[in-house]
């Protein structure tokens, strides 16, 4: 058999159900996810609509989500497990039970990993529209393997999510600038002001046109300025008061050029800085971390020691916990005494945490006045060199004027100017940072770079501010990874993770560290690879170095709904997984939980974290005990750290997520939406204003107590892998070292201050690639998705390449034309569309393949050799220093004309009518294959 | 009768290069149509001259039945566009429609034949007679204008003029004359020399109303050669010229006039391809038609 | 009776929904449409520019052209709802309609061999739910109603916008019910009739 359009065998119908019935469910079609009401009429799903009930859509649902009809009855949905029968790169197929999947699939885990160790196999998820993303980590753990990637995580969120955590200390999950990521529930309130919004390498009517697309409408239509930073001009930049259009790349100049300008004109929040941030705090010369009083004899041990152990106490507050109260390096526990400059007394003092407002205030506005700036510094018991955390982020900030970075960001100075202001004028202002500083080696930089804006602007947990802790609901949407099974040899084998420690928040691993290892077998060579996503030829960057190492792979596993690219050329097995209309999962909107419900379910497709349950079990059955502690939990390490144990059935699976709101997952369907909070209640602004359980007040979850703009988490992050390592003790002795060491105090961990660093390929000096490439989002495609939904081809049936008229005309490539694009890696083609869209000396593109090659025999590759943009981004050379981010936007390319498309890739309506849905009849949930 | 008559939005070139690119294609069966119907209006109006000027009497029964016949074909022609003539009795319930115009004044100017031809069978009286080719003529003739006034459309920047209309009618002319000039000739009439002079006129006229429309709808730039290539020259100036040559030579009017009315069909068709090829709409934003 | 829909293009963002909104709930054949949504622009001098999205169906004209060319009927106002409609059982194919149609906006429905077009929901509406592409509208940018009653969302969203910012597409006699708001501080709106272009990027004439 062959896995193509027409698809195999026919639908073995074994549920009849009758009736029509309206289903309240959930939209999986992308990262986000807005309340869907469908209906099924005799087990079919023939309707879809928005729901009002849901306070980010009112009922608005989106042309991806819309197409779920079309995704759900594709003809070429994978049905059955299969097991390849020819070559990799052919289609040729056996249909196979579940049974003799998950046994053939676990006898080959346990053979490699008897002989080879748990590292010879590694795992692959994906970023998006993935309601199993911990599954994974999960599955790791059972099985000891320190790798799993992700084609997002250091390019996307990941670099977000760590910033804003070890700098605002908010909530891990929701206290972050990602709209995208449903983060930003404050945008949602229509009872609060918000003046002014930045939203920069972000397209929130693209990334979700329903959620931020919609509320973004909502707020310029209540006055909100915005500010809109990007190369091109998105339909939120056509709306801006200033549009930026930025050289991709360059945004940790323009941040820091912001940065001065708000310290120079005072266009800070100056009463949050001083009392809530650490940025008055002196800082040690030697190590770059803010001083401790104690180190300097200002407190005594005791008293020091009394104010740590109080404030560590405290479960409520999200202060990052640590092994050790001794080792500063090993993460914090507890806040200390810092230390301010005393302009009254001409000295530092000792700055104690506050257990009240009063106490904060009188410390701060009546017994002392904090010097924030001194380019001198201070010198205290001989030694010089103190600096106030402020005086460093001026310093750091000062050569961005505004004409220095108009030059290199590609500006206008009275733009830029204008932007700040109304930043900085407005009484509530948020930023929106998007993924595109996510994906490129200054991830790292950029994402402390918005958080370092949002905490100078005070824009934190004040009413319409969007940094805000309000309370969630008591369920799990995602079982989560059974971290107490996390071993210190799996952390230390966990590749790239000792380089770039940002990567440790989602335990993940750095995907060129993963390459090289199966290149070079170096430090052990990785052979298994289980992938459960959609075309990994797609989102990796440098798609061929992928592509070229499949030949090394012994076993490689394809978990998805259908097949691509990845399934031709690398998969022995494919495992057909459910589709969002055949899923169930809770999941958190604003005050309330919804269920993702199944609607229908089609031929033997299965919730894939059962995938994951029955191969642990059949290896337990083979003799791994790993598999058995994971399952059965006997040390107790599982429920330790608060992780439940591998369910054995789909139901447990289910009852578990919402064992929290005391239902189970049947009475909670009933409920759904659920509203877990009244909307005034949930509203808790000034959450770190509030007295906690020691008398103090909660304050944020760092280090300090307050938030950091001045990051000692970075640094702390590169000395001992805190706070994400389950064992810092692995990392403690190989602290990293500050690439930026030369223009800072730190010289182990990571810059506590975002620096610029010019890409490695520059439109500056490169001559012969001319042009940057940059990508973002289409609104009717996620990632690799949806491509072959007829509808949606319909609109977007080729790649578009985006080129400003004058380069056009210099590289002589017309509108609706083919063009070859070209960069140091490799050549692909895309329609030209000639557009004042993009910035001059800038070209775009989005990522795209093309499903109709699949079973196109001899041709089958160029659904992703022909126009994959992926194959031209760059995965050597520079990664981030914190993240091990490689570079999926910001390199550079030469465009030339082209005689013609690819031939065979469809263009037009009526190509894509045999992708048109093919109803079939529902089928039984196959719950689980292998019980014990 | 029909709607945005009072506001009239002449297409400038520019907009016409530059429009939604997909053009409108080439309705054949309407071309042929209105082109056949138009010629037999035209045919019946020589007959109808003839009654007056009495020089070609031998040849009006001729004439009329290959008029009628003519029209007839154009007739059916028309059908076979429609993909439900099933339902095509429908048609007479909206009598503001082009396509009821057209199809009543087909119908009257087949009846006036008819009667007529029955008259000169019967050898009935002249008046009556007279009467009814006057009618048919008059029907024939404004057919041939109201084929194309049918496409006047305030939503059809380059169709919406009385210029197109008057293209149809000038058009159809020589192509009526010619062919009634070829049948005289053939019947031997010793003087057509009135018909080959309306030749030169109808060749003069075709000329002029298809080089207006040309202009104004801005085809003539961008089909050149159907517009004056061959609307204007083949068929126009050419069918004049063979008309005067006709006049003046009567032994060859048979191959002149036969050679005219080849000219003539050519560039009425020809003329009719530029309606539709030189469509232009205010938008066309499905791009369908 | 004026049923039509007013589109807020502050508010477009040009994503879609409303077509696939639509093509689902009518389900239309690839490469036919009843509601397409077309971009226009970006115009003027970079990076002072200018782009709007304009999704287009059928505008519901007061003096609907359509109808009065249709020899059969077939195209006609319904007399209960004053909805320009099409009876396909009586359609003879003739395509006059999609001639006369101002904007392109009827679809020539290749299995049937008849015209078709939007039919503003009327089996939703007529049980009191909202258009498809209404309803799931992701900008909020759709407002369905009857023009004449002001109380109809369509009438509320017009009452609301400035006056300035109420436009038509060109208007040739026709009337168009259908309205768009676009304001100046977002883009200066362009007269149908001097869009052009391919596919579904249209610039305003001279760009
Ligand atoms: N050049 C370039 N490259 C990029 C990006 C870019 O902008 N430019 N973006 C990057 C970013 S931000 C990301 S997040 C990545 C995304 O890249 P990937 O992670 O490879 O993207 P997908 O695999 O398409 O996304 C996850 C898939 O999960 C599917 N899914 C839904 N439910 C389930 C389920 O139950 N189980 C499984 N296994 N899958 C399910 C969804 O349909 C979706 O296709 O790409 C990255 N790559
Ligand atoms: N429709 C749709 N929605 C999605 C997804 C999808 O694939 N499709 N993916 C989901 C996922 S996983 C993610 S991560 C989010 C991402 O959502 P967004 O963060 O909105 O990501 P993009 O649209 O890729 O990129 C945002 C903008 O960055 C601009 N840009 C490119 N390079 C640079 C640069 O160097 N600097 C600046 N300042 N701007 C730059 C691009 O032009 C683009 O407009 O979207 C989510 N939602
Ligand atoms: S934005 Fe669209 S695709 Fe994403 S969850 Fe919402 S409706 Fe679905
Ligand atoms: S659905 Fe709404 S926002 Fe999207 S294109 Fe249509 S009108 Fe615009
Ligand atoms: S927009 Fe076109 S189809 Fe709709 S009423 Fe007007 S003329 Fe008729
Ligand atoms: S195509 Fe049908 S609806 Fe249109 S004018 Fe002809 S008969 Fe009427
Ligand atoms: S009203 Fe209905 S038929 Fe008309 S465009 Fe909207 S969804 Fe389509
Ligand atoms: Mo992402």
């Amino acid at each position: 058999a062959t896995i193509d359009v027409g698809n195999l065998v026919a639908a073995e119908a074994k549920v009849t159900s009758s009736g029509t019935r309206k289903v309240k469910t959930l939209c999986r079609a992308c990262v986000a996810r807005c309340a869907v009401i469908a209906t099924v009429e005799n087990g079919r799903v023939v309707k879809l609509e928005g729901n009002t009930e849901d306070g980010t859509t009112h009922g608005g649902l989106c042309a991806k989500g819309l197409s779920g009809i079309q995704a759900l009855y594709n003809p070429n949905r994978n049905k059955y497990p299969m097991r390849r029968v020819g070559e990799r790169g052919g289609n040729e197929w056996e249909r196979i039970t579940w049974e003799q999947a998950i046994d053939e699939i676990a006898q080959k885990l346990w053979e490699s990993k008897k002989q080879y160790g748990p590292e010879s196999i590694f795992m692959s998820t994906g970023g998006g529209g993935n309601p199993q993303f911990w599954s994974v980590n999960r599955f790791a753990a059972a099985i000891q393997s320190p790798n799993t990637f992700e084609p997002g995580c250091a390019q996307c969120y990941l670099p977000r999510m760590v910033s804003y955590k070890l700098m605002y200390g908010g909530d891990f999950m929701t206290g972050n600038c990602s709209m995208a990521d449903s983060n930003c529930f404050e945008m949602y309130n229509p009872e609060v002001d918000i003046d002014a919004v930045v939203i920069w390498a972000a397209q929130p009517a693209a990334d979700t046109p329903p959620g931020g697309g919609r509320v973004m409408a909502d707020r310029r239509a209540a006055g909100c300025k915005t500010v809109v930073v990007d190369p091109r001009f998105t339909v939120d930049a056509a709306r801006a008061d200033v549009w930026l259009p930025i050289r991709a790349g360059s945004d940790v100049a323009m941040q820091l050029c912001w940065v001065k300008y708000m310290i120079e004109k005072r266009g800070y929040d100056a009463d949050f800085c001083l009392k809530w941030t650490n940025l008055p705090y002196l800082v040690d010369p030697k190590t770059g971390i803010p001083v401790r009083a104690v180190d300097l004899g200002l407190v005594s041990k005791e008293e020091n020691d009394a104010q740590m152990a109080a404030t560590a106490t405290d479960t409520l507050t999200g202060h990052a916990t640590a092994k050790s109260n001794d080792n500063p390096a090993l993460g914090y526990c507890g806040i200390p005494y810092f230390v301010i400059w005393d302009k009254k007394t001409g000295g530092p003092v000792a700055v104690p945490y506050p257990k009240s407002e009063e106490e904060l205030n009188r410390f701060f506005d009546e017994e002392t006045e904090a010097e924030l700036f001194n380019d001198e510094g201070y010198t205290i018991d001989g030694v010089s060199g103190y600096k106030t955390a402020f005086q460093l982020t001026y310093e750091r900030s000062r050569e961005w004027t505004l004409e220095k970075t108009a030059e290199v960001t590609w500006c206008d100075a009275a733009d830029i100017e204008a932007a700040i202001d109304i930043f900085c004028e407005a009484k509530t202002a948020g930023i929106v940072g998007g993924v595109a500083t996510d994906q490129n080696p200054q991830s790292g930089q950029a994402s402390a770079g918005y958080a370092l804006l949002s905490l100078l602007n005070g824009d934190v947990e004040k009413p319409g501010a969007l940094l805000q802790r309000f309370p969630k609901p008591a369920m799990a949407d995602e079982l989560g990874g059974m971290y107490g099974l996390v071993s210190a040899d799996m952390e230390r084998n966990r590749l790239g993770f000792s380089e770039h420690r940002g990567i440790g928040q989602w335990a993940m691993s750095v995907i060129p560290y993963v390459w090289d290892a199966i290149e070079t077998g170096k430090p052990y060579k990785p052979r298994i690879w289980l992938e459960r996503s959609g075309n990994k030829l797609q989102n990796l960057a440098e798609t061929e170095r992928c592509y070229n190492l499949l030949p090394q792979l012994d076993l490689i596993v394809h978990m998805y709904m259908y097949p691509t690219s990845f399934t031709i050329e690398a998969a022995d097995y494919v495992l057909p997984i459910l589709e969002w209309l055949e899923s169930n999962q809770p999941i958190q909107i604003l005050n309330k939980v919804f269920a993702r419900q199944e609607c229908t379910h089609l031929f033997e497709t299965r919730n894939e974290a059962m995938i994951w349950s029955d191969l642990t079990k059949r290896m337990m059955e083979l003799g791994d005990e790993d598999c058995r502690e994971a399952i059965y939990d006997t040390k107790g390490m599982v429920a330790a750290a608060g992780g439940i144990p591998m369910p054995l059935t789909d139901t447990d699976e289910r009852n578990a997520h919402v064992a929290g709101l005391g239902m189970t997952w049947d009475e909670f369907c009933d409920k759904a939406p659920y509203e877990f909070c009244s909307w005034e209640d949930w509203h808790t602004y000034y959450y770190y204003k509030q007295t906690d359980a020691c008398g103090y007040l909660t304050g944020f979850g760092t280090a300090s107590g307050k938030c950091e703009p001045y990051s000692e988490g970075y640094i702390t992050l590169g000395l001992s892998a805190s706070p994400w390592a389950m064992h810092p003790e692995v990392f403690v002795d190989n602290p990293v070292e500050n690439p930026n060491a030369a223009n800072s105090l730190v010289k182990y961990g990571y810059d506590p201050l975002p620096y610029y660093e010019e890409p490695e390929e520059s439109p500056l000096t490169d001559t012969e690639y001319p042009l940057v490439m940059s990508n973002g989002r289409l609104p009717m495609y996620h990632h690799g998705t949806l491509r072959n939904v007829p509808y949606l081809r319909e609109i977007y049936p080729v790649p578009e390449v985006w080129v400003y008229p004058d380069d056009a005309e210099k590289y002589g490539v017309k509108d609706g034309q083919w063009a070859w694009i070209r960069s140091r890696r490799a050549e692909i083609r895309g329609k030209v569309r000639v557009t004042k869209g993009v910035r001059p000396g800038e070209v775009y593109m989005e990522r795209f393949w093309l499903p109709e090659f699949l079973d196109q025999e001899g041709k089958r590759d160029q659904s992703w050799c022909s126009v994959t943009v992926n194959r031209l981004s760059k995965s050597t050379g520079r990664l981030s220093d914190v993240n091990g981010t490689y570079t999926l936007r910001a390199y550079q390319v030469a465009i030339a004309p082209a005689e013609s498309g690819p031939e065979g890739a469809w263009t037009e309506p009526e190509d894509f009518e045999p992708w048109m849905p093919q109803y079939s009849e529902p089928t039984e949930v196959i719950q689980t294959c292998v019980t014990l | 009768m029909r709607s945005g008559r009072n506001r009239r939005i002449w297409p400038d070139r520019a907009a016409i290069c530059r429009k939604m690119v997909s053009r409108m294609e080439i309705q054949w069966s309407l071309v042929l149509f209105t082109v056949l119907t138009g010629a037999g209006g035209w045919m019946l109006a020589c007959v109808a001259i003839d009654e007056f000027a009495g020089k070609t009497r031998a040849t009006n029964k001729l004439a009329v039945v290959v008029a009628a016949v003519v029209a007839c074909a154009g007739g059916i022609a028309s059908v076979t566009h429609l993909s439900h003539p099933e339902h095509i009795m429908g048609a007479l319930s909206h009598p503001t429609s082009g396509i009821f115009v057209e199809a009543a004044l087909t119908g009257l100017m087949a009846v006036c034949a008819i009667v007529y031809f029955v008259l000169l069978v019967r050898e009935a009286s002249a008046g009556a007679r007279k009467a009814f080719a006057v009618l048919g003529a008059v029907f024939g003739v404004l057919l041939s204008f109201m084929a194309g006034e049918s496409y006047m459309m305030s939503s059809q920047l380059a169709w919406n003029t009385p210029l197109l209309p008057l293209g149809y009618a000038g058009t159809a002319m020589p192509l009526g004359v010619a062919l009634y000039l070829a049948l005289a000739a053939w019947r031997k009439e010793p003087d057509t020399s009135l018909f080959a002079k309306l030749l030169v006129a109808g060749g003069v006229v075709a000329a002029l109303t298809a080089a207006a429309y040309g202009v104004v709808s801005g085809a003539g730039a961008d089909q050149a050669l159907l517009v004056w290539g061959l609307a204007v020259i083949v068929g126009g100036a050419a069918p004049a010229a063979l008309g005067a040559l006709a006049a003046k030579t009567p032994e060859q009017v048979l191959s002149l006039a036969a050679a005219a009315a080849v000219c003539c069909l050519a560039g009425a068709t020809a003329y009719r391809c530029t309606m539709w090829l030189a469509s232009v709409t205010v938008n066309n934003f499905f791009g369908l038609l | 009776m004026r049923n039509a829909i007013v589109v807020d293009l502050d508010r477009c963002s040009g994503c879609f929904s409303c077509e696939i909104a639509c093509k689902m709930e009518n389900g239309i054949a690839l490469g036919s449409y009843y509601n397409k949504v077309m971009t226009v622009g970006p115009f003027g001098d970079f990076p002072h520019i200018q782009q709007y999205f304009l999704p287009v169906h059928c505008q519901q004209c007061e003096n609907a052209p359509c109808v009065h060319v249709c020899p059969t009927g077939a195209s006609y106002r319904d007399p209960d709802t004053n909805v320009v409609l099409v009876d396909k059982a009586k359609c003879i194919g003739c395509k006059y309609c999609m001639m006369a149609c101002p904007y392109g906006v009827r679809s020539w429905n290749k299995e049937e061999r008849v015209v078709e077009k939007c039919t503003l929901c009327g089996h939703l509406t007529a049980q009191g739910d909202l258009p498809a592409c209404v309803h799931n509208c992701p900008g909020g940018a759709r407002f369905y109603g009857d023009l004449d009653d002001p109380t109809s969302d369509a009438s509320k969203a017009l009452a609301a916008a400035e006056k300035s910012a109420v436009h038509t597409l060109t208007d040739v006699g026709n009337k168009p019910a259908t309205h768009y708001i676009l304001s100046e501080r977002y883009a200066q709106w362009q007269e149908s009739k001097d869009l052009a272009g391919s596919g579904r990027y249209m610039q305003k004439d001279g760009e």
